[in-house]
């Protein structure tokens, strides 16, 4: 009877302790739902910035300059540059409008693409290697260099 | 339907837009085989102005730009009484309905649209336009309008290949974007086209329809390009012929002075040449006018003769004070 007692009393400080603590030193991170942690793989761009072949890469729509037949171009007109590229055979196509004061714009296949950014992480005197990040953040790569 | 010629031009006078359109097929389609040559005739090809949905008809009658009463487009026979006439769609729009993204544009696209009996139209109801067989009825048109109906049948297969055709369209079209026309009505229409080639009268509707909506088909102006969608040159690298199909829009380049012979027609720059090519035009719709070039770092201007190229690739720039580009071609023996 003596065991049973002893039993009762330090299950009641078992709770007691745990309603004394309150939840203020948890971290919120580990209140979150299972599942929800930000599982984006971390991204680079320095190994874009060592290759300086021209080149539009995106899950959509690759084009290449040493694959024949694709133009990359730039063109300045009234303070927006315009980066493009295209294929000769395809007709695919790729163009980027960046100016100072408006939000950069892609158009992928003649079609408007929503984009979360487009950066320069890099230019020279050979060109530009622009990284532009889409609101699901793919990651979408166009350098025009050398012309 | 009360439709008279002289109430027309009022209406339509407000719609009517008179631009000199480039030959974009020429410009765009060159150098482009298969499914590529069509999505570019897709991309550059397509009508700039709805037409009113009140006006159609009265359009459809402007399109007969001729002399006493206009022709029923399902029969050949001449159309007496306008009231009694109804517009007939080639392309039934119900067959567009399963997923209907090309149906509002589809609906007020006057190549898709023929002006016939209203009896006529009745006892066709959606029925295709084709040669009956074992297993479809079809309303067969005569044989001096087999050529403008498959056409027509090319320019909506290409400009509105729906992801799901309805009716007889799943008969006549699969959901592919190339070739989307089913084989054996690709070839009967193929056989219509070439039985019946583009003739002057289909010609001035053409232009008609290219005034009203902004857009010409391109098959044509261009007949050749059906033959490389799906007659025998499916599949090849699409050149334009050497004589421009259509006399009124000659197959010149806006602005651009075709260099040498003054008959010659600059034909835009491409991935790949070969020995049955004599010239690689420094020219692109995708470049700028008036900008210097180099081929192979050496200063180049106009035209090169292939045979002048040694077998490889070569390396063309362009520059001008905005604009900056460059591309390599290849030259194959």
């Amino acid at each position: 009877m003596k065991s049973r007692i002893l039993l009762a009393v330090i299950l009641l400080a078992t709770v007691a302790c745990n309603k004394s603590r309150p939840y203020d030193d948890v971290d919120p991170e580990t209140l979150k739902p299972s599942g929800s942690e930000d599982t984006r793989p971390s991204y680079s761009f320095e190994g874009e910035i060592a290759d300086d072949r021209c080149r539009f890469v995106s899950e959509q729509l690759s084009l290449h300059y040493d694959d024949a037949g694709i133009i990359f171009s730039s063109e300045k007109s009234a303070g927006t540059t315009i980066y493009r590229a295209i294929g000769l055979a395809t007709g695919n196509s790729a163009e980027l409008f960046m100016n100072e004061t408006d939000e950069p714009r892609l158009l992928v296949n003649g079609t408007e693409i929503k984009i979360k950014s487009a950066v320069k992480e890099h230019e020279n005197e050979k060109g530009a290697w622009i990284h532009i990040q889409t609101p699901d953040y793919k990651h979408i790569v166009f350098v025009v260099t050398d012309l | 339907m009360q439709i008279s010629r002289t109430t027309l031009i009022a209406p339509l006078a407000l719609t009517i837009i008179l631009t000199a359109q480039a030959d974009v097929v020429d410009d765009y389609a060159t150098g482009r085989s298969g499914e590529a040559l069509k999505a570019t005739l897709s991309r550059h090809c397509r009508p700039s102005v709805a037409i009113d949905s009140d006006i159609i008809a009265e359009s459809l009658v402007m399109l007969q730009d001729k002399g006493g009463n206009p022709l029923d487009g399902l029969t050949g026979r001449p159309l007496h009484d306008l009231d009694f006439a109804a517009v007939t769609y080639i392309v039934p729009l119900e067959w567009m309905n399963p997923v209907p993204t090309f149906r509002k544009e589809a609906s007020t696209d006057l190549n898709n649209m023929l002006l016939t009996d209203g009896a006529t139209a009745i006892d066709r109801g959606q029925l295709p336009l084709g040669d009956s067989t074992d297993n479809i009825d079809c309303v067969t048109p005569p044989p001096s309008l087999k050529g403008d109906i498959a056409r027509a049948v090319f320019y909506i297969a290409t400009l509105y290949p729906c992801e799901l055709w309805g009716s007889w369209g799943r008969s006549i079209f699969d959901n592919t974007a190339y070739p989307t026309l089913r084989k054996e009505w690709s070839e009967m229409y193929m056989r219509w086209h070439q039985d019946d080639p583009v003739d002057e009268q289909e010609r001035r509707r053409d232009e008609m329809t290219r005034t009203l909506q902004g857009n010409s088909n391109p098959f044509v102006t261009h007949p050749d390009l059906a033959d490389y969608l799906w007659g025998e040159k499916a599949g090849a690298v699409y050149k334009p012929s050497a004589k421009p199909d259509n006399p009124d829009s000659p197959d010149t380049p806006g602005g651009a002075t075709p260099p040498g012979d003054i008959d010659e027609t600059p034909t835009p720059l491409r991935e790949c040449y070969d020995s049955s090519d004599t010239y690689v035009y420094l020219y692109s719709p995708y470049v700028p006018d008036n900008v210097s070039w180099t081929v192979d770092g050496t200063p180049a201007s106009g035209r090169i003769e292939v045979a002048s190229l040694s077998t490889g690739r070569h390396e063309l720039r362009y520059s001008s004070p905005t604009a900056k580009g460059k591309l390599i071609i290849t030259v194959r023996q």
